[in-house]
């Protein structure tokens, strides 16, 4: 009857002595192979037999550092309650757990010698629980309540992740939604516009020299219809003076058509306004015809023809930004030549102003620094602050004077154009 | 005498009248000889410099000095002619027709006729041309006017706009690829299709017709996809209808045909009641569940677009999810281990936690899981599936440590019937085996969940009831847990069932006032029912749930 218990004393002895000597980890995983998942082995003492037994079966942690701070406060908690036996009660058979280091878990691969099967993990399990019930029981022995400190420290896990206890249906997302972006490069531009420039017509006719009358004059005869007024012959040009303002006939107000009555109004302000416009460089023009020296005359009206591009881009886009734009609605209010020139300040700059209505047909010509006029798209387009407010200004002059833009352009130089009246 | 007196008064008065006479036609006569050679010359210098400026192009000035030689020596032939010409040069077309129509009408077979004629034709031509012009004009502007509306984001009124476009010039290919791509943006993408078919008709740049064969196949990928997929509400990944999970996450379910799934529509009157019941009979409590499908149904609620897609996945990245094109892959918390086919791991950098998925494929993109991981409330479970063979849940098994409790080691599992294509009944058992010094107690429960249909297939009914718990101790606890088992069950013997537990649920210890349990614990069957994935409350041993939908 002896003989057994001391066979299972000795057996108790050797298996203490083991865990003693236990390295408390796995052997290494195969070189060059990265490691999953770690642990940390747990020789855990019991003390109703006093005996260590080693827990491998214990959570796994997906890196060295979660596994090292679960190990820290697992150790911490131990030492509680360890430290109430061996201090408090006096209890110095009382041994704390011993703790391996956190290492590659191997107990998931079977060629290991601490490879584990469900069963033998869930023994471990069972193991430990326990252990820790007959903790427990002592503790409660000792009159330390249930919710103590100590009994709470046996219990203690490693925190859990929150966003893994996320709830598996998840509702839909209360959708805002986005604004659509719509940018005009989205479109297909229209083919079917003839877009070749006006030519002269009857450039093959010839005009005749006329010395004598060719044919006698015709006896008009009374049931003629009366010949067409004459235009008044213009009195010779004595000097390069402009006229000061040029004079083009109100036009009555069109009778706005029901369906496009914005279409309407716009080009309506654009025909006023260029109208104007175009008589004051003509004016321009017929003053240049006295001046004697060809150099300027040329530049003149270069600078004239410029100007008349400008113009017809303009009525464009006036046209184009409809009635309501701010383009539109600075021409339409642009009644006075102070008004004109303002708005002309606005759009080009303070120095090309005293170019647009000039008082001598020279003054006509001014020159724009050559850093914008070579490439004056360049500048108008110019993000970076390379260019200031007006050298991009006298930039717009020059790409209106200078090309005939495209639909694409005409679109983004309405844009820069109300950006610049804003 | 009288006669010869007489003869000569008549003699003195004719030499006066003739001397008067003289006086008064000399002014006229001086003038005529004074004007004539001056209007000639004007009239001279006018047709020379109407040529002059009409060769340096200035057309205008030349029409100034011609009109000037035509009201000097009006209806000159040579002069009308030439004003026709350059009043035609300088763009004034109906000046110069009133000029051509005059010099016809004078000199119908003046020298000038051939090119009068010429002329003529030419000014027919620009009439033609002005017509053209116009109408171009009219179009660029309507054209223009859609462009700016489409840009201001005013998508209808383009719309209207290029259509009242089309309508002006029904060969224009812009105007209808425009409108394809304002459905486009509108997310009518079968009306967009229409448009861009009509648009290749009309396109002849052949490079251009292939990029829009390109992108019809795409959209019309794009509807197909939205008639027959869904997207999953957690990271946006495109599923086919009824997929069970979604395998880049493993959220769901998401069996869209399930009656049982489809039993919370958010509709007017419907509702959905879950009543509790303890074991005695008493009524515990009502909860009122809240509806779940927006759209009414489960599958038009999750119906694949790429709008919503597009919601879901901007939500999960401002809650700050990752991806890798539509594949989920985690946050500054947790990674996701894609693998070839299907997530196979989650792990925590922070916790450390590492929850293992393992799956199956069932038909095209769709995944089922045969193993899982699942956290709730801070535990741990492991979920493993088997399938009937339409892929249905057969039987789930559920092992958990409740950490919350007394740290026991519970093994569920229930097994799913079917009627037809309908849920039927879920036989549901659990239990454990406790530990030697608690008294190695065991616990054993079963529940069935039964469900009832209407007419229409749908749910009416949704009951749970436990129909036993039965938990003995098969030792005696040792020393102080002794004493707290009999203060948890007074009357405790030790292998004899425990009588009140269906009362008081299976508790396992004390933590101060506070009594440990391992409650009934549906959470993880959460692929049964929406309604009934819950965890009863000690004593609680029935659930019902009715449902009531609009007529």
């Amino acid at each position: 009857m002896h003989l057994p218990r001391i066979a299972l004393l000795l057996a108790g002895c050797l298996a203490a002595a083991n865990a003693v000597a236990q390295a408390l980890t796995c052997p290494p995983p195969p070189a060059g192979r990265p490691c999953e998942a770690f642990h940390y082995h747990v020789s855990m003492f019991r003390p109703d037999t006093r005996a260590f037994t080693e827990i491998y079966g214990g959570p796994r942690f997906a890196t060295q550092a979660a596994c090292e701070r679960a190990r820290e406060q697992q150790v911490s908690a131990n030492q509680k309650v360890a430290g109430f036996f061996r201090d408090v009660k006096k209890e110095e058979r009382y041994q704390p757990d011993r703790f391996g280091a956190c290492h590659c878990d191997m107990t998931e691969e079977k060629s290991s010698v601490t490879f584990l099967t469900e069963s033998q993990r869930t023994l471990q399990l069972r193991m430990t629980e326990e252990i820790r019930l007959r903790v427990r029981e002592r503790l409660l022995d000792e009159k330390i309540t249930s919710d103590s400190e100590l009994i709470r420290a046996l219990y203690s896990d490693p925190p859990v992740t929150p966003t893994l206890g996320a709830p598996k249906l998840v509702p839909m997302p209360t959708v805002t939604r986005a604004p659509i972006v719509t940018v005009a490069d989205d479109l297909k531009p229209t083919r079917t516009l003839d877009t070749t420039k006006p030519t002269v017509v009857a450039l093959d006719l010839p005009i005749l020299e006329i010395g004598a009358p060719a044919s006698p004059p015709a006896d008009v005869a009374a049931s003629s219809p009366p010949p067409p007024v004459p235009t008044p012959a213009e009195p010779p040009v004595e000097e390069t003076r402009v006229e000061a303002q040029p004079s083009v006939e109100a036009q009555p107000d069109p009778q706005p058509e029901s369906t496009n009555e914005d279409t309407q109004t716009a080009e309506e302000t654009a025909e006023r306004f260029i109208s104007y416009e175009t008589q004051r460089i003509q004016n321009v023009l017929r003053a240049s015809s006295a001046i004697a020296d060809e150099n300027v005359k040329t530049k003149i009206f270069e600078a004239c023809m410029e100007r008349i591009q400008l113009l017809s881009n303009l009525r464009l886009l006036i046209e184009g930004s409809g009635m309501r734009s701010r383009l539109a609605t600075a021409a339409r209010d642009a009644q006075t030549e102070a008004d004109r020139l303002a708005l002309v300040s606005r759009l080009f700059g303070d120095s090309v102003k005293p170019h647009w209505a000039p008082s001598d047909a020279s003054d006509v010509v001014f020159d724009i620094e050559s850093s914008i006029a070579s490439e004056p798209e360049r500048a108008l387009r110019d993000s970076t602050g390379r260019f200031t407010a007006d050298q991009k200004k006298r930039a717009l002059y020059l790409v209106l004077a200078q090309t005939q833009p495209t639909e694409d352009q005409r679109l983004w130089l309405s844009t820069v154009v109300e950006g610049l009246l804003r | 005498m009288k006669a010869k007196v007489k003869r000569s008064k008549v003699k003195v008065l004719a030499r006066l009248a003739a001397v008067l006479l003289h006086f008064s036609l000399l002014p006229f006569a001086f003038g005529q000889e004074a004007a004539a050679p001056n209007t000639e010359e004007e009239f001279t210098k006018a047709v020379f410099f109407g040529k002059k400026f009409a060769d340096l192009g200035e057309y205008n000035s030349a029409q100034e000095q011609y009109a000037k030689a035509d009201a000097l020596k009006p209806d000159q032939p040579a002069v009308l002619y030439n004003l026709a010409v350059v009043l035609a040069r300088a763009g004034r077309y109906s000046d110069a027709q009133v000029k051509v129509d005059r010099y016809l009408q004078l000199f119908p077979e003046g020298a000038e006729k051939v090119n009068v004629a010429k002329l003529q034709l030419e000014l027919q031509f620009q009439r033609e041309l002005q017509k053209k012009r116009q109408a171009d004009q009219e179009y660029a502007d309507l054209f223009n006017r859609a462009k700016f509306t489409y840009a201001r984001g005013e998508l209808d009124d383009a719309l209207r706009l290029f259509r009242q476009a089309e309508q002006v010039r029904p060969n224009d290919p812009a105007s209808v690829y425009n409108q394809a791509i304002v459905f486009e943006k509108q997310g009518e993408l079968t009306q967009a299709i229409g448009r861009y078919r009509r648009y290749a008709e009309l396109e002849g740049d052949l490079d251009l017709k292939a990029s829009i064969d390109e992108r019809v196949f795409t959209l019309q990928r794009e509807v197909d996809d939205m008639r027959t997929k869904i997207v999953c509400s957690f990271c946006g990944r495109k599923l086919p209808a009824g997929a069970m999970w979604c395998e880049r996450c493993w959220h769901g379910p998401y069996p869209v045909q399930s009656a049982v799934w489809n039993s919370r529509p958010c509709v007017e009157g419907a509702s959905a009641t879950r009543a509790t019941y303890y074991s005695d009979q008493r009524f515990n409590k009502n909860d009122i569940l809240p509806c779940l499908w927006k759209d009414g149904t489960m599958l038009e609620s999750l119906r694949y677009s790429a709008a919503r897609q597009r919601a879901i996945q901007d939500a999960r990245k401002a809650e700050g999810w990752m991806y890798q094109g539509d594949v989920l892959q985690g946050n500054r918390e947790v990674q996701y281990h894609q693998g070839a086919d299907y997530l196979e791991k989650v792990t925590s950098t922070t916790g450390g936690e590492i929850l293992t998925y393992l799956a199956h494929a069932a038909g095209v993109g769709a995944w089922l899981l045969d193993r899982e991981d699942l956290v709730i409330d801070a535990s741990r479970y492991t979920n493993q599936y088997t399938y009937d063979a339409s892929g249905r849940i057969a039987q789930q098994r559920v092992d958990y440590q409740n950490t919350a409790a007394c740290n026991h080691l519970i093994a569920m599992t229930a097994d799913y019937a079917y009627n037809g294509d309908a849920l039927a009944s879920v036989a549901i058992k659990g239990g454990y085996e406790g530990y030697v010094p608690e008294g190695a107690p065991k616990t054993d429960w079963q529940a069935n969940v039964a469900y009832a249909y209407d007419d229409k297939g749908r749910v009416t009914n949704e009951e749970l009831t436990v129909t036993s718990l039965i938990k003995t101790y098969t030792q005696k606890p040792i020393g102080a847990l002794r004493d707290e088992v009999g203060r948890l069950y007074a009357g405790m013997r030790v292998k004899k069932p425990v009588e009140s537990v269906q009362r008081t649920g299976d508790v396992c210890a004390s933590a101060g006032a506070t009594l440990l349990s391992n409650p009934i614990d549906l959470r993880p069957f959460y692929a049964m029912s929406p309604n009934l994935a819950i965890q009863l409350p000690n004593g609680v041993t029935k659930a019902v749930v009715t449902f009531a939908y609009p007529p």
